[in-house]
């Protein structure tokens, strides 16, 4: 937030000076953000900067600026150029008001979780600003760690609360009211959630309201468009930071209810759920072992080969601080059989009415999880819940030095493909390519978080990102996969804390991190019911 | 020889010419040479570095060369400038300009003995 603020006020340069050295002043305010840690450090960063831009910006707008004054007297110049740079008393004292101000401002941000803006509203219904109507009550989860939320989020270590969206009726009537809730969960035995709660409907900011015993909720209509992205952005309190339910978490294709109306009047104006329109499941009988498991998205579903319950599960539900996946001891309530006895072959397909969405990458990781989500309450019968426990974990944390995390350059799937053929995509965004070493790993447009579930495979403990870094980064990073052959040059047998031990050398010597051990709660995901489906 | 913009050589473009003259740097190291070099009394801000590298860059004092990484501060390329030969000759008749000065403070005995 604070380099935000700083870009901002670059913008106050000469627009042929923000295209020269706008980036290059930006990544010197990160190399001084990043050496200059502390409240007082801060302050005095801030009141140099302040101080730094009263004086330059006036300079740089002057045709002949101080540097081009002429001295007073031939030849002895040398007051004239020592005053020339030299902060006055008047500019000091600006540059400090300013940056307490701004400091102040600053702070309250990061540590209140506050927001810029005015709130207005309460958690009695309110009108938005929209006519029209939404959706259906789609599963809910949440999920960090989203650009908006960035914006928000705290990074000096506050717990980020779960935050789930659901809206009523279901289904919802073209140009009827519509309830939208927003649930912010306690942590532990923390306190109950308070403050602000914004939601959105893509980048528009639909309302807002006050959370009244962790929930609020809105009451309007949405226009009907061709698809709706609601989400809600917790904007943090005392206790909990700031935190976003995934962009595009709960969705509605309005353009077949649309469609629909005038082929059969009643019903088609109501918006169908988002789930797959068809869907075969199997028992795996091809005898492979798991190494020849797979799970993913194609390009007009969903496949699993022999694959256990347990992988589609890790797939349909996201943790709520925003990583990839909850690790298999992170759910709890998962019977033999869907944890590894049976293996299973599924495909499903998407529908051609929500194909241009399933198409588009910034959809599909949140339709894949709804339409998941919908399938095993459809077909395995399967109800869940999350929860918190304290567990053993590591926190990553800056190291000593500068990161080795090159920011990622926004490069596409295919483009990554062209280099790596090999490149594939993970839930939530980063792609991944294995080799061409054995052991070597390549993640692009990973974020710190999702970086730490990838850990936390290692690890056998989870991994929280503790950096504070918020953006997206290219990592790379080597695994040994077996030990050194013994002396007489039989291979040696793998230990079980094979992987877990080379966690330090990862972190720390590859990464430029650092891991701290610790225990805190952690959420975990509670299967309260599942059975054995009908196969077809 | 110096160009009208640069005279006189305001004491940050100064302090800019002197950090380069034995390295190519970038950006945020110019402004940690300087503060080293200047005891800690200035510190550059990143609109007060980058206005005088324009200048400097402009009256050729200095020139870019290749942006490249800085291993030991991360991944992020960065560009570098180099001293030219015409920015070592303004630093040295700065200096040279400044060492007049010097002489003739000691000689009216401004600085006290300690300092001289």
């Amino acid at each position: 937030m604070s380099e935000g603020i700083y870009a901002l006020l670059l913008r106050l340069y000469p627009s042929e000076f923000q295209k020269a050295y706008a980036e290059e002043a930006l990544q010197l305010f990160r190399d001084r953000s990043r050496d200059e840690r502390g409240l007082v450090s801060g302050l005095l960063l801030w009141l140099d900067l302040l101080s730094d831009l009263f004086i330059s910006i006036p300079r740089s707008y002057q045709t002949a600026p101080a540097a081009n004054a002429k001295p007073c007297y031939d030849g002895m110049p040398l007051f004239l150029i020592l005053e020339g740079e030299a902060p006055s008393f008047g500019s000091l004292l600006y540059g400090v008001i300013a940056s307490i101000l701004v400091y102040s401002v600053v702070s309250v941000l990061l540590n209140q979780g506050g927001t810029p803006f005015s709130i207005h509203t309460s958690n009695s219904p309110q009108s938005l600003s929209y006519s029209g109507a939404p959706a259906a009550p789609l599963s809910a989860s949440a999920a960090a760690d989203d650009t908006d939320a960035a914006n928000y989020a705290d990074a000096v270590g506050k717990p980020t609360p779960g935050v789930s969206l659901s809206y009523l009726p279901f289904p919802a009537k073209s140009g009827s009211t519509v309830h939208v809730t927003a649930s912010v969960q306690a942590l532990g035995a923390r306190p109950t959630p308070t403050g602000t709660v914004r939601f959105f409907d893509r980048s528009s900011i639909v309302g807002e309201g006050e959370l009244s015993n962790g929930t609020v909720t809105l009451v309007g209509k949405l226009p009907i468009l061709p698809m709706h992205l609601l989400r809600a952005i917790y904007l943090g309190d005392n206790n909990y930071s700031a935190v976003t339910t995934l962009s595009g978490e709960k969705m509605a294709d309005l353009t077949q209810a649309a469609n629909s109306t005038a082929a059969k009047p009643p019903a088609p104006n109501y918006v169908r759920p988002l789930t797959f329109d068809v869907v075969s499941i199997h028992e795996d009988k091809s005898g492979d072992g798991p190494q020849n498991a797979w799970s993913g998205a194609t390009p007009d579903g969903y496949r699993l080969r022999n694959g256990p319950l347990l992988t589609v599960i890790q797939t349909a539900f996201m943790p709520s601080e925003g990583s990839l996946t909850f690790r298999p001891n992170q759910i709890t309530g998962v019977p033999p059989w869907a944890f590894y006895q049976i293996r299973y072959d599924i495909d499903a397909k998407v529908s051609e009415s929500d194909m241009p969405s399933w198409k588009d990458p910034a959809l599909q990781p949140a339709m894949l999880r709804t339409m998941l989500q919908e399938m095993l309450a459809d077909r395995f019968k399967l109800t869940a819940h999350r929860e918190t426990k304290v567990v053993p974990i590591y926190d990553l944390t800056l190291g000593k030095g500068s990161p080795r995390l090159k920011p990622y350059d926004g490069a596409t799937l295919a483009e990554i493909q062209q280099r790596h053929p090999g490149a594939h995509s993970l839930a939530g965004g980063p792609i991944v390519v294995v080799g061409p070493n054995p052991g070597q790993q390549w993640f692009f447009g990973v974020t710190l978080s999702q970086l730490g579930t990838l850990l936390s495979n290692l690890a056998g403990r989870p991994v929280l990102d503790k950096t504070g870094l918020t953006g997206r980064y290219d990592v790379s990073y080597q695994i040994e996969l077996r030990p050194p052959p013994q002396e007489d040059g039989t291979p040696a047998s793998v230990p079980p804390d094979f992987f877990s031990s080379q966690i330090s050398t990862i972190v720390e010597g590859q990464l430029g991190l650092r891991l701290k051990a610790g225990s805190e709660p952690v959420e975990s995901l509670v299967i309260d019911h599942v059975e054995q489906p009908s196969v077809n | 020889m110096p160009k009208r913009k640069l005279d006189p050589l305001p004491s940050a473009a100064f302090q800019i010419l002197l950090s380069l003259a034995d390295e190519d740097l970038h950006g945020y190291a110019i402004m940690r040479q300087v503060v080293e070099q200047t005891g800690g009394r200035m510190r550059l801000g990143p609109g007060t570095l980058y206005s005088s590298i324009q200048t400097l860059l402009e009256e050729g004092c200095i020139e870019e060369v290749d942006a490249r990484e800085d291993a030991a501060l991360g991944p992020e390329r960065r560009r570098y400038y180099r001293l030219t030969p015409i920015g070592r000759k303004l630093a040295r008749v700065e200096a040279e300009r400044l060492g007049d000065m010097l002489r003739v403070a000691r000689a009216k005995k401004i600085f006290r003995g300690e300092h001289v």
